[in-house]
């Protein structure tokens, strides 16, 4: 799967195809990048700062001259290109040059001939800091006087939507909350790993877990300072990324020491390093406040965001131009004023994650909701029926919906699934209470609760970003046997993309065998594996690229058959090219010379904001609800869900099975940030930085998930089908908390929920109201007024 | 990444041939049987050992049997997954095995293993790199206690879960050393002290579990844990009692498990409890008593707020099912 092309057998558009990477790894044979092995090759370790914000006074490397096995050590003086690079823009050092901003920062690495002489040679470095202050608290970091960061100051975006005025909206209920989400790991299960190769040009080949190769080369090659064409990037396994894999962590470290050494140079994390290795998702406080008119008509809402983004950008911009415009929820509200800040502090940085910045405003939105709807003593899924968006309706910050929005359909189908069959509280197995095999009760102190969530996200890159996929397919003979090759640049990191891809060539051009080629940057640029946007994008292309093909072909059939093709319509089925439905050419007498075509497939254009936050900024939404039940033990706050109910919109299934994966595997990762995922910080360092003391759910945490697929297909896009990686990951945590709310009557404002807040222990999450807005000069980050480096707007 | 640093690793076939090769190693040197809890603490340099005895190859060390007397024996290298399993043992002991970690960890770890777990601590158990940064702690090469810096005492938590339930039954140990064998209750194996927890002398190894008859002995376990898997306790109630025909308390033990640097008899409780019949009232008396004696520290997952709160309502829970 990783060195090697991919063959896939079965299933077409919309079949229950099963992943073609399954079996190798449930048997073991799947090769990660962990894997990665080259005779002769160098192990790489990193030396990090142990503090999180620091002066570099000395960097002494006269103990690791000349230990054994060293083959290289290499410091900030060492990065060959420009010292930076970044998601959005370049602010990141690949090796810290005069400051540290965060613990775990890289500072200086080494290449040695086994994995124990690298790590003795980093403990051999003596690294001289001098502590600088710092700020861990993005209240803080607002305040005036407060630590600056970064040399631009603290304020990394503001984005400000005002649509209508609130205090004129008419309200008669008004209902205000607070709510905070803490930072969570995205816990792939394969850390980061990679293995560069030095090649005769004076370039590098470097084989990587990654989301999105062309965005990583596009940073690497001004570090090295090597053009494009001699960085070769080429996907090697991915155990997993869920965004923790847009950034770089390794690549430009093992690609300097390869080069510097002349030799294969491989750098792969353990879980700690893992932690320090990747960014998080943004801890988030948000302050809400929601009006609404007696009949249950939402009016009005105000929001003010503040989102951690830690001590470099990666992609936060986006990821708070998302909050931002999400804010309100999937609502109709004439009058809104949403303000959002990310700012810089001294934490680890933060970036991508599944949602990208939905699930701390979904986890707002829905708690205000269910306020209101006690407020005005309306039905909870009622009052979201009431205001549900449709198209034709418009966002606050103006969008108008042109395409697909089934959001009454999600709610509705969702509340009419299956509620779980009713338990007797006693004489359940283990399994039925809170604290399951545990023994902690036999029906003492449980509580049942229900809860609802809506929510909904963008698909592809917004706010003017061209993130066009491409893909080449090519159709030859092997033996007698017409195959179809795919050759993407897209990342299949165990989402299904390529068993999707595969699906799509065998519907277009009904051709059983079909081969998908490592992905590499020979391959033109197809965008990220992020953003739900693959089977649009790449799968796009590929349905694009096929045509072209069938086209080919049609034309070798209608050259072949002279006037026998007549003016009938071509199709292909079963190896042939039948004209009006009857055999016209055998495909494979067609394939003397293969047909090969790319295709690039690009979504509809959008805009950026204006200065009130208005703007066509998204491509399109997919939307989703969930409903939660839960069993609490109020005296000891532990919990059990009991069932996840899901409505996904899907615009339309191309894999029933695929789709059950992601909606099982993204309420999964909800349910984690709802009970138990937390980076725990102290003065910016990683307290919990192993899967010992960071819990994320085990199967025994999981419910059984009923789920109901929407079908209401995207118009402009391939089969009308939208991704939905993200979207139930976005509704799960607020979902599960509402329930737990339901359950025992507390306040709950933050996630994840703990046992002490359960059991009345812990006060809810408090604040001193929204700080001020910061003065910035626009609604684009802050360091793009005073720089113009940047990151993967090069691509577009 | 974490790796195991070089130790001598060494195979005995006989429990004296055991003892003698670590009483020839010297001090640094160490038994390991699974290794679930040894080996993760050296690659985090928590501890270091330049050589290990590895009992699991030591013959007549593993397996569960009944004792000519009454009563079984358990032997030090059986593993959790096979006590789990195991239906000649009381039920309480075999559940509270079977909580213990996960499935895979199961079939590695030891009962010798999860008697002498080394203590744990929020402070402690982290990767060096944290601990580097933030400073070391008097249990490992520094000289304050981090989560109790007032007194130079280790707070770290006894958190397996097989001793407060081999307590509760009654159960002794065996222990052979170079200074020959004995056999004394499980309770005698701690100290409370997180640094110094076991009261082994030097060179003993401990060879079996002894759990004498149940005998009408009313026995349960009860593990809190955020997860429904892996997890090591917040809290372990260990209870059994003696009931007199009239539903009269004959004689109770209740024992509390990670709370302390060894788990805590709740003697107050059970004297509560002792010669009276179990009624939700009594119930509530005792169960109120058995938190006097813990003092949970900040150094676990839940805060210690939270741990000394569900002590009443876990042991009330506990003795009622039991009554
Ligand atoms: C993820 C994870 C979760 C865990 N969860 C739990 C849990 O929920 N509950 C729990 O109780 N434990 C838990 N553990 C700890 C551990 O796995 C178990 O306690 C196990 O029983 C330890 O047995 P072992 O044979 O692997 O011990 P080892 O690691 O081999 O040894 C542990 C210690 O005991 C000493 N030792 C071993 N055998 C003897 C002997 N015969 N005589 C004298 N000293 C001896 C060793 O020198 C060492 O200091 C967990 C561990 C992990 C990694
Ligand atoms: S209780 Fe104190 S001394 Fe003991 S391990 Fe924890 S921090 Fe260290």
């Amino acid at each position: 799967m990783t060195a090697l092309d991919t063959v896939v057998a079965g299933g077409r558009v919309g079949e229950r195809a099963t992943r073609l990477d399954g079996y190798p790894k449930v048997t073991g044979q799947f090769a990660y990048a962990s894997d990665l092995h080259r005779d002769g090759m160098l192990f790489g370790a990193t030396l990090r700062s142990p503090v999180a914000s620091a002066r570099i006074r000395s960097l002494d490397l006269s103990g690791v001259a000349g230990s054994p096995g060293v083959a290289a050590v290499l410091v900030a003086a060492d990065v060959p290109g420009k010292n930076r690079f970044g998601l959005n823009f370049d602010d990141q050092p690949v090796l810290a040059d005069t400051v540290v901003r965060y613990q775990g920062e890289p500072v200086a690495v080494v290449a040695a001939s086994s994995p124990a002489r690298a790590w003795d040679a980093v403990g051999r470095i003596v690294l001289e800091l001098e502590p600088l202050p710092g700020v861990f608290d993005m209240e803080e970091a607002l305040a005036d006087g407060a630590h600056r960061v970064q040399e631009v100051g603290n304020v990394l975006r503001h984005v400000h939507i005002e649509r209508g005025d609130t205090r004129s909206a008419g309200a008669d209920v008004w209902v205000e909350g607070y709510y905070e989400t803490a930072m969570q790991d995205q816990a792939a299960l394969g850390p980061e790993a990679g293995l560069a190769v030095p090649a005769e040009d004076g370039g590098v080949d470097l084989y990587v877990a990654t989301q999105w190769l062309h965005a990583d080369r596009e940073q690497i090659a001004p570090c090295l300072d090597l053009p494009d064409e001699k960085v070769r990037l080429h996907l090697a396994g991915v155990g997993g990324a869920f965004g923790s894999r847009e950034d770089i962590h390794m690549q430009i470290h093992a690609c300097m020491l390869a080069l510097r050494t002349g030799r294969p140079v491989k750098l792969s994390y353990g879980r700690e390093e893992s932690f320090h290795g990747h960014v998080h998702r943004h801890p988030a406080r948000i302050w809400m406040r929601h009006g609404a008119t007696r009949d249950g008509r939402l009016v009005a809402v105000e929001a003010r965001l503040l989102f951690d983004g830690g001590a470099y950008a990666s992609s936060s911009p986006a990821v708070l131009g998302n909050a931002a415009t999400f804010a309100a929820g999937p609502y109709d509200v004439p009058h809104v004023r949403i303000d959002g800040t990310v700012v810089y502090t001294n934490n680890p940085p933060c970036g991508a994650m599944r949602g990208f910045g939905a699930p701390q405003v979904c986890f707002g939105h829905e708690a205000q909701m269910d306020k209101l709807a006690r407020a005005l003593g309306i039905d909870p899924v009622d009052l979201r029926l009431r205001n549900a968006l449709e198209p034709g309706l418009s966002l606050p910050s103006g969008q108008v919906l042109t395409g697909s929005a089934p959001v009454r359909e999600v709610i509705a189908r969702c509340a009419a699934l299956p509620m779980p069959d009713a338990e007797p509280l006693e004489g359940r197995g283990a399994f039925g209470y809170p604290g399951g095999t545990g023994n902690v009760t036999r029906g003492e102190g449980i509580k049942r609760g229900v809860g609802f969530a809506v929510g909904f996200k963008n698909i592809a890159y917004s706010e003017g970003f061209d993130d066009a996929g491409s893909a080449r397919v090519t159709v030859r003979l092997e033996g007698d046997e017409p195959v179809a090759e795919i050759h993407t640049a897209a990342v299949e990191m165990g989402q299904g993309l390529y068993t999707l891809l595969a699906q799509i060539v065998r519907t277009e051009l009904d051709i059983d065998r079909v081969v998908v080629r490592q992905a590499d940057t020979a391959a033109r640029n197809t965008g990220s594996t992020s953003a739900s946007r693959q089977s649009m994008m790449s799968g796009g292309a590929v349905q694009m690229a096929c045509a072209q093909v069938r086209a080919a072909l049609f034309e070798r059939a209608r050259s072949q058959a002279g006037a026998g093709a007549g003016n009938h319509e071509l199709s292909v089925g079963r190896g042939w090219v039948n004209a009006g439905g009857h055999p016209l050419a055998r495909v494979a007498d067609l394939l003397d010379e293969p047909v090969s075509r790319e295709a690039v497939y690009h979504h509809r254009r959008t805009g950026t904001f204006d200065d009130k936050g208005q703007g066509d900024v998204h491509v399109c939404f997919a939307f989703a609800a969930e409903r939660a039940v839960v069993d609490v033990d109020e005296d000891l706050g532990l919990v059990r869900v009991v069932q996840v109910a899901a409505a996904i919109d899907a615009g339309r299934v191309l894999n029933p099975l695929g789709m059950s994966g992601q909606v099982e595997g993204g309420t999964a990762q909800g349910l984690g940030l709802a009970l138990m995922e937390e980076v725990q910080l102290s003065d910016g360092a990683i307290r919990n930085a192993s899967f010992t003391d960071y819990l994320i759910p085990t199967i025994a945490d999981m419910p059984p998930v009923v789920s109901a697929a929407v079908e209401d297909p995207e118009p402009g896009v391939p089969y009308g089908a939208k991704g939905v990686g993200e979207s139930p990951t976005i509704v799960a945590t607020a979902a599960i908390v509402a329930a737990l709310r339901d359950a025992t009557g507390r306040e709950l404002n933050r996630a994840p929920v703990s046992p002490d807040e359960l059991a009345g222990l812990r006060p809810p999450a408090a604040t001193q109201g929204p700080p001020p807005c910061p003065d910035v000069p626009g609604q684009d980050p802050v360091p793009l007024y005073f720089q113009s480096g940047s990151g993967q707007q090069r691509l577009m | 990444m974490m790796r195991l640093p070089p130790f001598a690793r060494l195979a005995p076939r006989t429990l004296a041939e055991a003892v003698e090769m670590l009483a020839d190693q010297g001090p640094g040197a160490a038994v390991v049987a699974g290794g679930t809890d040894l080996y993760p603490n050296m690659k985090r340099r928590q501890v270091e050992h330049h050589a290990l005895v590895d009992l699991r190859a030591v013959e007549g060390m593993r397996g569960i049997r009944e004792e000519p007397g009454g009563g079984i024996s358990i032997g030090a290298t059986t593993r959790l997954s096979h006590l789990a399993g195991s239906s000649a043992v009381p039920r309480a002991l075999a559940h509270a095995a079977s909580v213990i970690a996960s499935p895979q960890i199961r079939n590695m770890g030891t009962v010798g293993g999860n008697l002498c777990l080394d203590t744990r601590c929020s402070w402690y158990n982290e990767p060096e790199d944290w601990r580097t940064a933030v400073g070391f702690c008097l249990k490992a090469a520094g000289d304050v206690c981090r989560v109790a810096p007032a007194k130079s005492h280790c707070w770290a938590v006894a958190s397996s879960d097989l001793p407060p339930v081999a307590i509760a039954l009654g159960a002794s140990v065996r222990a052979v050393g170079p200074g020959g064998e004995r056999t004394f209750p499980v309770a005698d194996l701690y100290r409370d002290d997180g640094i110094d927890h076991l009261a082994l002398l030097p060179g003993e190894i401990v060879a079996e579990l002894l759990v004498p008859p149940v005998d009408g002995l009313r026995v349960t376990y009860r593990k809190i844990r955020r997860r429904g898997s892996i997890d090591f306790p917040e809290l372990g109630v260990a209870a059994s009692v003696r009931l007199a025909p009239e539903g009269i308390c004959e004689a109770a033990t209740i024992v509390l498990g990670s709370v302390a640097s060894a788990p805590v008899r709740c003697r107050e409780a059970e004297d509560l409890l002792a010669g009276r019949p179990l009624t939700p009232e009594v119930i509530e008396e005792a169960a109120a008593a058995a938190a006097h004696p813990a003092k949970p520290q900040d150094n676990t997952d839940l805060s210690h707020v939270y741990r000394k709160w569900v002590i009443p309502i876990h042991v009330s829970r506990a003795l009622q099912s039991l009554s």
